[in-house]
């Protein structure tokens, strides 16, 4: 293990005799000037971001579902699985302000509640993407030859298929259930990463600082996990929030046709289904847990695209 | 390279794609926990019927000799039977494909003829307002679900406006017209019979509608950016110095090479038009693929899934190909590469 440059100032210091918190100053100064550019780049994309509109709004939307999803005890007015038959099917009003569905449960609680749900797919669905895709790219880019061509080519075996095709099929093969669903949704995402970060890899590979790791004698592992994995980050953030809205729609379609979420659960897209055969009379059913998918995963494509903007210098001349 | 040269050796590389497609296919139906002889001889059947049924259909065999025996029989045109409508699923799906090959057709025309003009013209009258307009509403476009717009677009023109039917392909006391495609607008046009074809079409316009929109979205969106960048490069320059009026600069010089990306955008979003249709066609009872996609998803008619899959796949797989050769006659840089 070698030590940063952090640590070997530190230690200077205090052979040098400075007192501890000048110290701590000196360390802070030095990380500073280390990471100069680093900062400088992060204040320019702040700025940046702060310019478009926009991907502020997509910042924002994900912000509110975040913090909606946390307090959900405290904003439903009703528990979102009281089934009160006496007050089945009751129009918006003061009282219960997205009205009741056909078990009397209050139509607002449950879209609240259902944050949590839709926050829960979004991340799990990228973990497994993430996690299946992103080790798959890596060694496809940094080992090239046959492991590459041989992952490419499942990789495109499986992009093949329209991806919603695939995750109907899948969904409906593993019998329902939103775990099920999830597992459904987060396969055919996989070569989409691997593709990204193995273009990512090979041009990284080439870079100099690659070429002095290995020089300084770090182990290849090392070295993808240390220095080409943490450059790729970007990318992957952009590909991640554009993802998280498609998995987030892909498991309210699930929800929908019934492979998805299983009743009583507060799922939006199983609510919009439970409510479309009283949709003509019982319009506000349907209507507000889609309004919620809706804003949701708009909130997840301006900020993907605000990302790309970003991240992508090519499109930052424009 | 010769077009006849890149098309055979696109064909051949789409031999090892299809032969994947249909091991990934059969893997997945047969996660399926549900014993499909049993499911085909029915909740009734005596223990010996069903065996007798899983030794006419093959399921006592090993799995991968299964495999090669679907694949003869995919082969041959025969993808099973389905156990819900106890029909080959091959008759069921050619009874379907018109139905969802209009709706389809329809709503990739929507998307073309609507979007790319859209596109050219948010380019062309460049400012900022329109800049965000046409982004956010292309975001927009796509972050609506489809199952979630057809619902509005059924409260909306059919109870509150009435100005569209809520389904179906033609009204109860029309009779489909003369079987030629089976896509009943082309198919009344052929006839001559008007009254089908403008009730087919009053038909077809809400759900193409809803099935285009994300799509069209995209293209608007990707036209629009393809198109500025066009406009920046030097031959537009050089056919503005010589004189030509600014239409010819747009339609002839700057158009086409345009068209490329939105090529691309197009043959993904057929993908998307694909996978909707199984939301759409059920919201709308539409009787096509999609609907008996559906109804195979819910009856857990694995076969039925597996040919419907299969289907759409291998059409998104051709229609890939199709945008592949489209650009070679787009751009003669592509073909002389």
């Amino acid at each position: 293990m070698t030590a940063s440059k952090g640590d070997l100032d530190r230690q200077g210091n205090t052979e040098a005799g400075v007192a501890p918190p000048a110290k701590a100053q000196g360390a802070m100064t030095v990380w500073l000037g280390e990471h100069q550019p680093g900062i400088r780049e992060m204040k320019h994309s702040l700025r940046l971001i702060r310019r478009n509109h926009l991907t502020v709004a997509g910042l924002a939307i994900f912000a509110v579902l975040i913090l909606v999803a946390i307090f959900a005890p405290l904003i439903e007015r009703y528990d979102p699985y009281d089934v009160k038959m006496r007050e089945r099917l009751r129009p918006p009003s003061l009282e219960h302000l997205a009205g009741t569905d056909a078990m009397g449960r209050d139509v607002f609680s449950r879209v609240i509640h259902g944050s949590r749900i839709t926050l829960r797919v979004g991340f799990l669905v990228l973990l497994s993407t993430s996690l299946i895709g992103v080790p798959l790219g890596a060694i496809s880019g940094y080992m090239g030859g046959r492991t590459d061509a041989l992952i490419m080519r499942v990789g495109d075996i499986f992009l093949a298929f329209p991806r919603l095709v695939l995750a109907l099929a899948m969904a409906a093969a593993l019998g329902g259930g939103i775990n099920n669903a999830i597992i459904a949704i987060a396969i055919p995402g996989w070569p989409w990463y691997a593709r990204l970060i193995r273009g990512m890899t090979l041009s990284i590979r080439e870079e100099q600082y690659i070429e002095a790791a290995r020089a300084a004698g770090s182990p290849e592992w090392r070295v993808l996990l240390r220095h080409v994995l943490p450059n790729c980050i970007g990318p992957w953030m952009v590909q991640a929030s554009m993802d998280m809205g498609w998995a987030i729609m892909s498991a309210a379609m699930l929800g929908f046709l019934g492979v998805g979420a299983t009743p009583p659960e507060a799922e939006w897209g199983l609510m919009v289904a439970e409510g479309r055969n009283y949709l003509l009379d019982q319009w506000w059913m349907s209507v507000f847990p889609g309004v919620a998918i809706f804003i949701t995963v708009l909130g997840y494509n301006l900020m993907g695209d605000g990302l790309r903007d970003i991240i992508d210098p090519r499109m930052r001349q424009r | 390279m010769k077009l006849y040269q890149f098309i055979a050796q696109r064909l051949l590389l789409l031999i090892p794609v299809l032969f994947g497609i249909s091991l990934l296919t059969f893997t997945i139906s047969h996660l399926v926990p549900a014993d499909p002889a049993r499911l085909l001889a029915g909740p009734e059947a005596k223990a010996d019927a069903v065996e007798a049924i899983r030794k006419k259909w093959g399921f006592d065999r090993p799995v991968y000799e299964r495999y090669l025996l679907y694949m003869a029989g995919v082969l041959r045109g025969d993808l099973g039977i389905s156990i819900s409508t106890r029909h080959p699923v091959s008759q069921d799906l050619r009874e379907r494909i018109p139905a969802t090959a209009e709706l389809g057709l329809a709503a990739l025309l929507i998307m073309v003829l609507l979007g790319v003009p859209l596109g050219v013209t948010a380019a062309v009258k460049k400012d900022a307002a329109l800049d965000h307009g046409c982004r956010l509403g292309a975001l927009a476009g796509v972050s609506m679900p489809a199952f979630w717009l057809a619902l509005l677009f059924q409260l909306f023109f059919f109870k509150s406006l009435g100005w569209f039917p809520a389904g179906g392909r033609l009204d109860q006391s029309l009779e489909p017209p003369t079987h030629i495609t089976g896509m009943y607008v082309l198919d009344s046009l052929l006839t001559g019979n008007m009254t089908t074809l403008a009730n087919a079409w009053w038909h077809l316009a809400m759900p193409a509608t809803v099935l285009s929109l994300a799509g069209l979205a995209s293209v608007t969106r990707m036209g629009r950016a393809s198109m500025l960048e066009v406009l920046t490069k030097d031959y537009i320059n050089a056919a503005r110095a010589k004189g030509l009026p600014e239409r010819a600069v747009i339609y002839r010089h700057a158009l086409k090479n345009a068209l490329i990306p939105v090529v691309t955008v197009v043959s993904m979003w057929l993908g998307g038009i694909l996978g909707g249709s199984f939301v759409v066609e059920l919201v709308f009872y539409w009787p096509g693929v999609g609907y008996y996609g559906t109804s195979g998803i819910l009856t857990a008619d694995y076969t039925a899934i597996m040919g419907v899959s299969l289907l759409l796949t291998v059409t998104y797989v051709v229609a890939n190909l199709l945008a592949d050769i489209a650009y070679m006659f787009i751009d003669p840089r592509i073909r002389y590469a």
